[in-house]
């Protein structure tokens, strides 16, 4: 009788733990480019939102949004979507082209995470737009916005069953490490070399959460093999005859290669491993790249007033960021990946720390500011992990991968390191009022950019992380809770004000733009 | 136009707008700091504060009644398996059934109880930590602004209040934190647009509590049915309300205490090679 109890409350229970299925279908192939009404101020955002949609036709709309969907298996609902996008880019790449007044377009490539999709009612749908809307009122309504929003089955329950939507974590994560092949890869390269037919236009893609595992899945082969070819071809350019076919033809193909990549990838709070960031940020760190548009287009049009790079002008290709109260990708990933960690441990697949000439294993550091570029952590005391910690951790969480740090103001002459609470003592108080790099930089702090936030008026700091490994053009920092406060609230204008000032405008205060994207060897 | 000349025109504006690479205090928006409960300041997908109906069954349904409320139930329900309470429920299937069953009907009538109260007060329960509190951030713009005032010479922003009593706004620290957790608990706001509601007792929150206490009535022995009894039961609810609270006040902080237990790869402590 107990046993007919006991499965009697098990029928009753399990169906109830399984939960109810999103359908996987395709939103957005009736209209897969939408138009996003601008509000009038920021005060005002409700106005953007309240609207219908409406097909993205005119060339003229200020901003647009395309959306490209891939099923479970990672292929393409409909060509066409994508289609659509790249016709949409065309569009303002003519426009740019035909109109001297008007300005070069921005590409936004937003790739979302676990528990969304790409329906009307989504909340990164809607985040999204509102977010390209900031973007075109951030840089004084001067540069068309587009925005592509690339679609797959991040939600697979329902969000009324709790629970199962959180046991749907391996679940997601084998789709996102699924999902990226070939065709997203291509979508993606073709997104970026139609953005660059004009080459002043800038391609950015964002991969958020399991967004961001599966973008750096999708991007890294394809844009290692790009920053080589035209490392290579660029180098063979270089050494022909000035003026020769050769160096026309090579020439090209080093243009050909760095317009088939993106401008800037951002990751924000990735949920991947840190080994899918290592690889290529060791690629980076064996051939010493650096990334200074800036400088590099200086060089090219006045050779005569070339000059060492300022130290100033290093930018980066890759970004990684991460809040410091990101419990998701903080203690559930980790938790999450105990059980293949245990499984891999097993079958001997980590390596260990090792100097011994057939088992070595250490960590290769490059920064290109100090004297000796190149040297490796070989020991837990100097910082080395083994293998297995790659896996059980995100790279920005790292902090023996972390590039820079975010500081914080807390009082007059106090300013804190967000990642681990450390107070700094800014000697200039003004420097902290008027939020002022060149003012921190004479106390040698090695700062990069400052930011307020929008509604405080609080200053925050990027400073390059004394003693890093990574001093590549692949950053990665932890941010502060008052910025990011999350895993899932990325959509807020302090976040995108601090993307702003920090990655889309130089040191110097100049908005970003594609000056040269070529990347530099260091020897 | 020669494309340089663009450039030349697009850059100036913004270069001199940054001259110095100081950092402007925007202190326009002063009048729309608005955050609505739940969100995060200037959230731009939170534009309109109502807790709306479909927000509110959504909650109720997904805490109350579907998989997370019968998890619950066979969670504490083995848990008091183990201590055998009641003790007029042996330790056999039907006890655990009975434990089971009693713990979701409770979770089912609290949230059915919180849900209704909510509907007809109209309130929004949704919790906000201190530091997101409109109120906080303007004295930590006020705060922000007199510091610059007073420290820099180049600084003569207009500051809403320049002289503000305390730079101590600049951080989150200090008991207001730890009371204002227990304040949100007990109290909620009423549901308006912009989040600024008036502030009124947790009606809908005590009815929850009591609510679940007593829908536990018809499954426990007369002797578990005293007021005293539904009053532990409900004050135990009460603390899951108030942990809840807590952790929103202190997020941050139990995040690093957390994730210091799982942190991999600490700061490099040599650099071999590479002194500058």
């Amino acid at each position: 009788m107990n046993l007919i109890k006991a499965l009697s409350l098990s029928a009753f229970l399990l169906p109830a733990l399984t939960g109810c299925h999103v359908p996987l279908k395709p939103y957005r192939l009736q209209h897969p480019a939408i138009e996003v009404p601008v509000a009038a101020s920021a005060s005002a955002p409700e106005v953007a939102i309240a609207s219908p949609e409406k097909d993205c036709i005119s060339a003229n709309t200020p901003v647009c949004l395309a959306f490209i969907e891939v099923d479970d298996m990672g292929e393409l609902f409909d060509k066409g979507e994508l289609n659509t996008a790249l016709r949409v880019i065309r569009q303002a790449n003519d426009l740019a082209k035909a109109d001297a007044g008007q300005a070069d377009p921005i590409v936004i490539t937003f790739v979302h995470g676990w528990k969304n999709n790409a329906s009307e009612t989504n909340g990164n749908v809607e985040g999204f737009k509102l977010a390209l809307g900031e973007v075109y009122r951030r840089f004084q309504r001067t540069h068309r916005v587009i925005g592509v929003y690339i679609g797959w089955r991040g939600d697979l329950i329902r969000s009324a069953w709790a629970v199962s939507r959180q046991l749907s974590y391996y679940n997601r994560e084998a789709a996102a490490i699924r999902v990226p092949g070939a065709t997203l890869s291509s979508a993606l390269t073709q997104i970026a070399t139609r953005t660059h037919e004009n080459q002043q236009a800038l391609a950015i893609f964002i991969g958020h959460s399991f967004g961001g595992l599966l973008l750096e899945r999708s991007l890294s082969e394809a844009t290692a093999s790009q920053i080589a070819q035209a490392t290579i071809f660029a180098q063979e350019a270089a050494a022909a005859p000035p003026g020769s076919e050769e160096a026309k033809e090579k020439g090209m193909a080093a243009k050909f290669a760095a317009d088939s990549r993106a401008d800037l990838v951002i990751f924000i709070n990735p949920a991947g491993a840190a080994m899918e960031a290592k690889q290529m940020l060791d690629f980076l760190t064996y051939n010493g790249y650096r990334y200074q548009p800036a400088a590099q287009k200086a060089l090219i049009e006045d050779s005569q007033a070339a000059s060492l790079p300022d130290k100033d002008a290093d930018r980066p290709l890759f970004v990684s960021l991460t809040s410091t109260s990101d419990l998701a990708t903080k203690v559930a990933m980790p938790i999450g990946h105990a059980f293949p960690y245990l499984g891999f441990k097993r079958e001997g697949s980590f390596r260990d720390l090792s100097q011994e000439p057939n088992k070595k294993y250490a960590l290769s550091c490059f920064d290109p500011r100090k004297e000796h570029p190149y040297w490796d952590l070989k020991t837990k005391e100097e910082g080395a992990q083994s293998q297995g910690a790659y896996f059980m951790s995100t790279a920005p969480h790292m902090q023996v991968l972390q590039s820079h740090v975010m500081l914080k103001a807390v009082g007059a002459n106090q300013m804190r390191v967000s990642s681990t609470g450390q107070m700094i003592h800014i000697e200039d108080p003004s420097a902290i009022a008027e939020c002022n790099r060149d003012l921190f930089n004479k106390q040698n702090l090695n700062i990069v950019s400052t930011f307020r936030l929008d509604d405080t008026g609080a200053c925050f700091a990027i400073q390059e992380r004394p003693n890093r490994c990574n001093g590549t053009p692949y950053w990665m920092m932890e941010i502060d809770p008052d910025v990011v406060p999350d895993h899932s609230t990325i959509f807020t204008r302090r976040f995108i004000s601090f993307l702003i000032d920090t990655f889309f405008s130089t040191p110097k205060g100049q908005a970003l733009q594609r000056l040269n994207p070529q990347m530099m060897r260091t020897p | 136009m020669p494309r340089f000349l663009q450039c030349l025109l697009l850059i100036v504006p913004v270069a001199l707008t940054a001259a110095g690479h100081a950092q402007a205090i925007p202190l326009n928006r002063a009048a729309t700091i608005q955050v609505c409960p739940g969100a995060f300041p200037t959230d731009l997908t939170a534009t309109d504060c109502r807790y709306k109906i479909q927000q509110r069954t959504l909650d109720f349904v997904s805490g109350s009644v579907t998989d997370q409320a019968i998890l619950g139930a066979v969670v504490f329900g083995l848990g008091a398996q183990v201590t055998q309470s009641p003790s007029e429920w042996k330790r056999t299937w039907d006890g655990y059934g009975r434990r089971v069953g009693s713990r979701y009907t409770q979770a089912v009538g609290k949230g059915a109880a919180q849900y209704l109260v909510g509907l007809i007060v109209n309130d929004d329960p949704r919790f906000l930590a201190y530091r997101d509190d409109p109120r906080v951030i303007r004295r930590r713009r006020d705060a922000v602004c007199a510091l610059t005032t007073r420290a820099s010479s180049n600084a003569a922003a207009p500051c809403a209040n320049p002289t503000p009593e305390t730079l101590d706004a600049l951080t989150h620290d200090g008991w207001q934190r730890f009371g204002h957790a227990w304040y949100d608990v007990i109290t909620v706001r009423h549901s308006t647009v912009h989040g600024d509601g008036r502030r009124i007792p947790a009606f809908s929150r005590f009815a929850g509590e009591f609510g679940g206490a007593y829908a536990g009535y018809p499954w426990y022995p007369a002797a578990e049915n005293s007021f005293a009894q539904v009053g532990q039961r409900a004050a135990g609810a009460f603390g899951t309300a108030l942990l809840s609270s807590f952790y929103t006040e202190y997020k941050p902080e139990i995040t690093n205490l957390l994730g210091a237990v799982f942190r991999r790869g600490s700061q490099p402590k040599s650099s071999t090679g590479a002194q500058p």
